[in-house]
């Protein structure tokens, strides 16, 4: 068994919360980070209410606002009311398991992320809706794969340069002019 | 002797030379995505399902069709050459795949992947064939209850078979069921869940979701933690040709997984994975040496690659007779269908017959290409393999923007598609599964439509849904499928299969 699989521990390995290893029957050592159970619980139990909730608005939007008709003729929030109901007593049932489910170590979710890059990279791909009309389509890929191939795990500025540059041409010969897409020209029309 | 006919009509359309060079461009992208880690062939499909809209219906299915069996061939290469499965079918192709390479023998076991899955794909085809025109003569007796019960039933099976939590899979369904019926009602066109938002008059579109889902998040969760280095299992690869004894081991196998993969792939909710480890599973059973599965059984390698080859050529079935999509993939290539005006159902084959025998003799073609492309560029897809990921996912990222935003010129889909991206990523950190939700959001709208109609037929009466045979029928294998899920027996080999899944 590798690093991250899934396995349910005893009651006793989470009473300390600590790292463990433990010894599988092909004597490699997998380490299993046991997270503490409240934790791992408590994301559960928020994913559970927030889908309860938005159950609740789609069930009530659907049977006051668009009208759930009669069941001989189902209105345009028909649909909608029932769904919402089915997501709402769906939400409760999960909410139930995580009180009463099994212990279950796992990697713990939010350890170790490196937000910077994926809000750095999330805003750079967002830039295209306010650069892309100001400085082009074909400017902007450029300027787009720059930044992505520094970003994350920089690589040597010529090496990103040069891949930029035929990113860019690359796209602006099978969008534009190859597939006609109507892309931004920009200031300097391209 | 109608098929055999119609076949060679189909062989006209697939021999055409633009469809050709579609055919060609989708197989060798989708040996290229299967090939890649880090990115699936619903992603690849995704991307460039805007490539398609200059085309006619028939070269855009040929050329995504092609992408998806091609994924399942390139996912064997990594699997066996970095114990790291290039997509999810290829997951068990590791367990006796890597085990072969080594020791020295990468060859054979490359060899025998591709030659079964060309087999498997094959045999596919012609159940396609013969099994898919009777078929749609019969569904054209279908109405709305049996349109609306054999949906309900495609979407518990996939339920049912999502590798986690049952429940959290059935949320995601009710999800994409909200999604994909927000915007203008189709019977009083009055407008649902627009806020306001003009764009969202004709409900959230099918690309940026997708490419939400299984791209952007892809690369979030690949990022989120730095970059891996990845190391190749340093031998020379030699030998492709497997040996007489090899198949000998091998042609049980293969034959099993041709037809275990078949039907498999035909039934809604089925598909490649499920195929491949079920053949996986039935070759452990089959061998009278089973103790020796995971050191290097070459049957470990033939079943499961020929059958997730035969289940894409099944799961073609149900979507071209029935306008069911039996898995996520085929839901994509059913909203590429409606995108370009073609209604599969049951009178595709009636009223488009060059869709769908241009597709079938499609299948045949691009499964030969397959085999002449992989085997002698198995040195090439090993050096694409050293291409670092930090290299990649920008290429991954730009395409998708340009793709969401080519969909109709707006930049709305961008915003549409980094949602989705975020919403995936928690998603997945969360195990909640996007399969049931793209699934549910493609069939979302026909579920309602056929459910209000039959409801209008039978002036409120729900006994309409279990008097109908076929309809009745679908219901109460669906209530079955639910109700048995709670019991342990059934629950234990569930888990069993998600275990063997997350054993990376």
């Amino acid at each position: 068994m590798r690093e991250g699989a899934q396995k349910i521990l005893p009651k006793e390995s989470f009473d300390n919360c600590n790292h463990s290893t433990m010894k599988n029957e092909a004597t490699e050592t997998v380490k299993l980070e046991i997270v503490p159970i409240k934790g791992v619980k408590m994301h559960r139990r928020i994913g559970s209410i927030f889908c309860f909730l938005i159950g609740f608005y789609v069930c009530i939007t659907g049977y006051k606002k668009f009208g759930f008709g009669n069941i001989r003729e189902p209105g345009p929030g028909f649909i909608f009311t029932v769904v919402g109901l089915l997501l709402m007593v769906l939400s409760l049932l999960d909410l139930h398991l995580s009180f009463v489910g099994k212990r279950i170590a796992r990697r713990p979710v939010w350890s170790g992320i490196k937000w910077k890059n994926m809000i750095a990279v999330l805003l750079g791909l967002y830039s295209y809706v306010y650069l892309c009309n100001f400085v082009g389509f074909t400017i902007y890929s450029f300027l787009l794969m720059l930044f992505l191939f520094r970003v994350v795990e920089p690589i040597k500025w010529l090496t990103a340069v040069i891949i930029a540059v035929i990113t860019a041409v690359a796209a602006y010969m099978i969008f534009c002019v190859w597939l006609n897409v109507q892309v931004p020209k920009g200031f300097l029309g391209i | 002797m109608d098929a055999i006919g119609n076949l060679f009509f189909g062989i006209g359309i697939a021999l055409e030379p633009i469809n050709i060079v579609y055919c060609f461009i989708g197989v060798l992208v989708g040996t290229l995505i299967g090939v890649l880690p880090g990115i699936g062939p619903a992603a690849a499909v995704s991307l460039l399902l805007p490539v398609t809209f200059s085309m006619t219906p028939v070269s855009a299915v040929i050329m995504l069709a092609g992408i998806y069996y091609g994924a399942q061939y390139g996912g064997s290469t990594t699997s066996i050459l970095i114990n790291i499965p290039g997509e999810a079918a290829s997951v068990v192709t590791c367990l006796d795949g890597y085990q072969m390479a080594r020791q020295g023998r990468a060859g054979p076991a490359l060899g025998i992947a591709a030659f079964g899955s060309f087999i498997g794909g094959t045999l596919s085809v012609v159940g396609l064939m013969f099994i898919a025109p009777p078929l749609a003569t019969i569904s054209l007796k279908f109405g709305p209850p049996e349109y609306f019960c054999l949906m309900c039933l495609g979407l518990t099976l996939l339920i049912y078979l999502a590798s986690g939590s049952i429940i959290k899979a059935l949320i995601m369904a009710c999800f994409g069921i909200i999604i994909g019926c927000m915007g203008q009602d189709p019977f009083s066109a009055s407008p649902r869940f627009v806020f306001g938002i003009p764009e969202l008059m004709d409900g959230i579109g099918l690309v940026p979701i997708v490419m939400g889902l299984f791209g952007i998040s892809e690369v979030f969760l690949n990022i989120e933690q730095g970059l891996e280095k990845r190391d190749i299992f340093g031998v020379k690869i030699k030998n492709l040709l497997p040996s007489l004894q090899d198949w000998k081991n091998s042609i049980g196998p293969i034959l099993r997984g041709s037809i275990a993969g078949f039907f498999i792939g035909v039934i809604p909710g089925g598909g490649v994975i499920i195929a491949s480890f079920t053949s996986y599973a039935m070759e452990k059973k089959f061998s009278k040496h089973p103790e020796r599965f995971g050191t290097g059984m070459i049957e470990g390698v033939a079943g499961p690659e020929t059958a997730n080859n035969a289940a894409t050529g099944g799961a073609l079935v149900p979507l071209l007779t029935l306008g069911i999509p039996s898995n996520v993939m085929m839901a994509l290539l059913l909203g590429a269908l409606m995108i370009h005006g073609v209604a599969p159902g049951p009178l595709l084959i009636q009223k488009n017959p060059e869709i769908f025998w241009g597709i079938v003799a499609s299948l045949y073609l691009g499964n030969a290409m397959l085999l002449a492309l992989n085997l002698p560029l198995i040195g090439l897809w090993v050096q694409v393999l050293k291409v670092p990921y930090k290299i990649l996912f920008p290429l991954i990222l730009f395409f998708c923007l340009i793709g969401a935003y080519s969909v109709s010129n707006s930049t709305f889909d961008i915003g549409v598609m980094l949602l989705f991206g975020v919403l995936g990523y928690f998603m997945r950190k969360y195990d909640y599964e996007a399969g049931p939700f793209v699934l549910a959001y493609v069939l979302g709208p026909i579920l309602e439509t056929s459910l209000r109609q039959s409801l209008l037929m039978s002036k409120g009466s729900f006994s309409i849904f279990f008097t109908r045979p076929i309809a009745g029928g679908a219901i109460i294998l669906s209530l079955f499928m639910l109700i048995s899920s709670i019991f342990p027996a059934i629950r234990k080999r569930k888990r069993l299969m998600v275990l063997e899944e997350r054993i990376l």
